[in-house]
């Protein structure tokens, strides 16, 4: 009985531990970002870059942005590098590659995140490009370790 | 000297042979002063105090925008839904009124918290503002209310902080809850003025037609005064160049005004009992000009010196007492003798003038000990006065407020890790250096931390939990309230404090550099500036016109006497004002000035009846009854009066000059009680004439 309690007791504290993340400084998360850049779908023409990993079908990235593309002043003063970047049990990896598939992407994500449009990849199967540029942003966001959406970064460059 | 009597009769033959050219000059000259002068008349006193800040120097040349910040409490019977519900929508209805810039109240307030739990990282804002009314009634009547500085102890009055470019007019929101604001009215509201001049204008006409018998002292005291008040301020205008005016500034001039008039007048009316009016007129100079001119030389070098000092306000105050007291002077013994020439007084008794030798009679066997007693009470008080003033301990320097709010700027080069830091150790210092007193801080710094509490994706505050934070900030419209491309915004929420102390300690603060931008604290930093200046020039002004009056009458006891009768009436109001726990203000100022200046007029005036009347060999008893009758009663007359219309002034509901009305009227009253109970007594006991 002793050897279960003890057995319980030690589950339960991986069940109540709270999860620690890892802060890189920011010259690495810098580079990291930077080296992922290109593949970025990017929103709004500001001085001052914001990164933002997010998923197209989580509401909160979905509030978020609406919240900054309703806003003017915020598609003006900053400029969005946004990385689609599946929460799993959300199970949109479909429709991130089917916005990847799209030559006008910014519109496709807004029309998504905004309107709830529903997209599926072309013949139902992801190109190696696709393939390639969602798994190198999961790689950064892994070593990011990304563990909210949106997860933002806020450049510390001066404008 | 009091002994000589001027000769006047080819002088008074002047005036009655170009009588009519001498009044139509000055309604020519008045008119003229009408078209010419136009001043802009200020209802607050607000203008004068921030052009000698050196804080509001400080911040214009920073550019900084200032505002009035007005407290609105709003009382509700019970926090029920319907009146939560009320309220959010005032604040609205409050934050869309023209001249508001910021309404900060608890249904402004916002909490941040994190959008979902488990994998969001967005950062969410809950807005009082639309918050359901259980919610808030929930926070409200938390025992921790972290937003108690906007509500009352007993939970019924919410406070509204309005800050704006002008007063802004609650009446068009029609509130149905009992309200109060300590707005201020900054331009003149006519409308509210004409009914207090109207009743002002009757009791005038009333208490003349009662005392005199006759109208025509009532038309010609309002006309003498008209003239000098008009004269004065287009004095004033044409030297100093400066057309703006406090509206309760014309009171300083209305009361010696009137005060120099009835010595004239009086004089007048009531040598008609055995002489003809033509004579009247001479006795009614040869009798005041001497001593009415010495009166205008008194205010003019006693206050002269004041017209150097550094501050506008002073020279305003001195200005307006020694021009009203010499322009007062030039039409009483021009104009006046003219106008006067038309009439002749049909009842040349005076009512109540009886009273006097009752006043000579009792006064005459005064007690040595009890006015001693006075004297010294009076010289200490003016001594811890003095003291006080100079060890700044004194309530004119304490300034008690109970939920109030102070706004501040400080620039800054880059919102980076050490200016958030400046910011919260300035927070930190402000709450030690005031425990209990400062309910919060409000700042960029208190944002920041809030929003990087909040924020599951940072931890310690580092440079990019700063920038997550300025972003969140943007994202939600919050930026414009923390700061602006100038500076940050530091709001202080205060419980319970001595604001001038709190003022004090903000202006000594190193670590960064504090701009005041809300106008009522720019205007208690420069009263607390200006207050030990005001001091000195009053305590100055009334040795200056003791010595002047011990030259007039070659004798050092006159010096005494003139000190000492000026500084009873001032000295004993300071007391009041000090047990009251009433800060300084221009009121306060105004009101001595008036007290300073009808307390100089009375010294010369009894002090030549009564020096005279010795000098012909008459009794002192005789000395006092005659002093009395040919200064007294012009003195009780004029202050009863003064303390009439001053009276009406506290009683008007006009917010801006309630107190001025007040304090004058006390402190004539005391000028009065001076004048009749303790001059008198003074001058029996320097009497050189009874050695």
């Amino acid at each position: 009985m002793k050897r279960y309690l003890i057995l319980f007791l030690t589950l339960s504290t991986f069940l109540f531990a709270e999860a620690k993340h890892n802060h890189l400084a920011y010259d690495g998360v810098s580079s990291l970002i930077k080296s992922i850049d290109d593949k970025a779908i990017v929103l709004g023409n500001g001085q001052k870059d914001v990164y933002a990993f997010i998923d197209p079908m989580c509401r909160y990235s979905r509030k978020f942005i609406k919240t900054l593309s309703s806003n003017k002043s915020m598609l003006d003063k900053y400029r969005y590098h946004l990385f689609l970047y599946e929460i799993p049990r959300l199970h949109s990896q479909k429709v991130i590659y089917a916005i990847y598939q799209k030559k006008n992407r910014v519109q496709i994500l807004l029309d998504v995140m905004l309107h709830d449009k529903h997209v599926v990849p072309l013949n139902n199967t992801p190109l190696v490009e696709e393939k390639r540029v969602v798994s190198d942003i999961a790689k950064v966001a892994k070593e990011l370790d990304v563990f909210k959406r949106p997860y933002i970064i806020v450049s510390q460059e001066s404008e | 000297m009091y002994y000589q009597t001027p000769k006047v009769e080819r002088y008074v033959a002047f005036i009655l042979k170009n009588r009519l050219g001498i009044i139509l000059t000055f309604f020519l000259i008045s008119l003229s002063s009408l078209l010419l002068y136009q001043p802009h008349i200020h209802a607050s006193d607000a203008m004068f105090w921030l052009k000698d800040s050196k804080e509001f120097q400080k911040t214009s040349k920073l550019h900084y925008d200032t505002f009035f910040l007005s407290k609105l409490s709003v009382h509700v019977d019970t926090i029920d839904n319907k009146n939560m519900q009320s309220l959010q929508k005032l604040q609205q209805r409050l934050s869309h009124l023209q001249h508001v810039q910021r309404v900060t109240s608890l249904f402004s307030q916002t909490i941040i918290h994190n959008e979902g739990k488990d994998d969001s990282g967005m950062l969410g804002i809950i807005n009082f503002l639309s918050m359901p009314s259980y919610k808030l009634k929930a926070i409200i009547a938390k025992l921790e209310n972290p937003y108690a500085h906007f509500i009352s102890d007993d939970l019924h009055t919410f406070y509204f902080y309005i800050a704006s470019d002008a007063k802004v007019d609650l009446k068009s929101l029609h509130l149905e809850q009992k309200y109060s604001c300590n707005a201020v009215d900054y331009y003149i509201n006519w409308s509210e003025y004409l009914p207090y001049i109207f009743f002002s204008i009757v009791a005038i006409l009333v208490i003349f037609r009662v005392i005199f018998s006759n109208y025509i002292s009532a038309i010609a005291a309002l006309i003498v005064v008209s003239f000098t008040t008009l004269f004065t301020f287009t004095f004033i205008g044409l030297i100093t160049a400066k057309t703006d005016l406090y509206v309760v500034m014309p009171l300083i001039t209305l009361s010696i005004a009137m005060v120099d008039y009835l010595y004239f007048y009086y004089r007048w009316h009531v040598s008609q009992y055995k002489t003809d009016k033509k004579h009247a007129l001479v006795k009614m100079l040869n009798r005041n000009m001497t001593p009415a001119l010495w009166t205008s030389i008194l205010t003019a070098v006693g206050l002269g010196s004041l017209l150097f000092v550094h501050s506008e306000i002073i020279r305003m105050l001195s200005l307006s007492l020694i021009l009203s007291s010499i322009v007062g002077y030039i039409i009483n013994i021009s104009f006046l003798p003219a106008f006067l020439s038309y009439f002749r007084v049909k009842r040349a008794h005076v009512k109540f003038a009886k009273v006097c030798y009752a006043f000579s009679s009792s006064e005459l066997h005064y007690s040595k000990k009890l006015l001693l007693t006075l004297l010294s009470a009076t010289l200490l008080l003016l001594f811890v006065g003095a003291y006080k003033i100079y060890d700044k301990s004194g309530s004119f320097f304490q300034l008690h407020v109970k939920n109030d709010q102070l706004m501040m700027m400080v620039p800054y080069k880059t919102i980076d890790l050490d200016f958030i830091n400046r910011l919260q150790k300035f927070s930190t210092d402000i709450k030690k250096a005031f425990p209990e007193s400062i309910d919060e801080v409000s700042s960029l710094a208190s944002m920041v931390e809030e929003l990087n509490s909040a924020n599951t994706q940072t931890v310690k505050l580092d440079k990019q939990a700063l920038e997550q934070a300025l972003f969140y900030m943007d994202l939600y419209g919050l930026t414009k309230d923390y700061y602006n491309d100038n500076g940050a915004k530091i709001t202080i929420n205060i419980f319970d404090i001595d604001k001038n102390r709190l003022i004090e300690w903000l202006k000594n603060y190193k670590d960064i550099n504090i701009y005041f931008v809300d106008k009522g604290s720019l205007i208690n930093s420069a009263m607390y500036e200006k207050a030990m200046l005001l001091s000195i020039s009053l305590l100055s002004a009334l040795l200056i016109i003791g010595l002047i009056a011990g030259w007039i009458f070659r004798s050092f006891s006159m010096a005494f006497v003139g000190f000492i009768g000026n500084s009873i009436p001032v000295v004993w109001f300071g007391l009041i004002v000090n047990l009251l726990h009433i800060p300084l203000s221009l009121e306060i100022l105004i009101a001595m000035t008036i007290a300073v200046g009808l307390a100089s007029d009375a010294t010369i005036h009894f002090a030549f009846k009564y020096f005279r009347s010795r000098y012909f060999g008459r009794s002192q008893k005789q000395a006092l009854e005659k002093m009395f009758f040919y200064a007294g009663i012009p003195v009780i007359v004029g202050s009863f009066i003064l303390i009439v219309i001053f009276s009406l002034l506290g009683i008007s509901g006009i917010s801006s000059l309630e107190q001025i009305g007040l304090y004058s009227a006390l402190l004539v009253l005391l000028s009065l009680l001076t004048d009749l109970f303790i001059l008198p007594v003074i001058l029996l006991f320097v009497d050189k004439f009874q050695r």
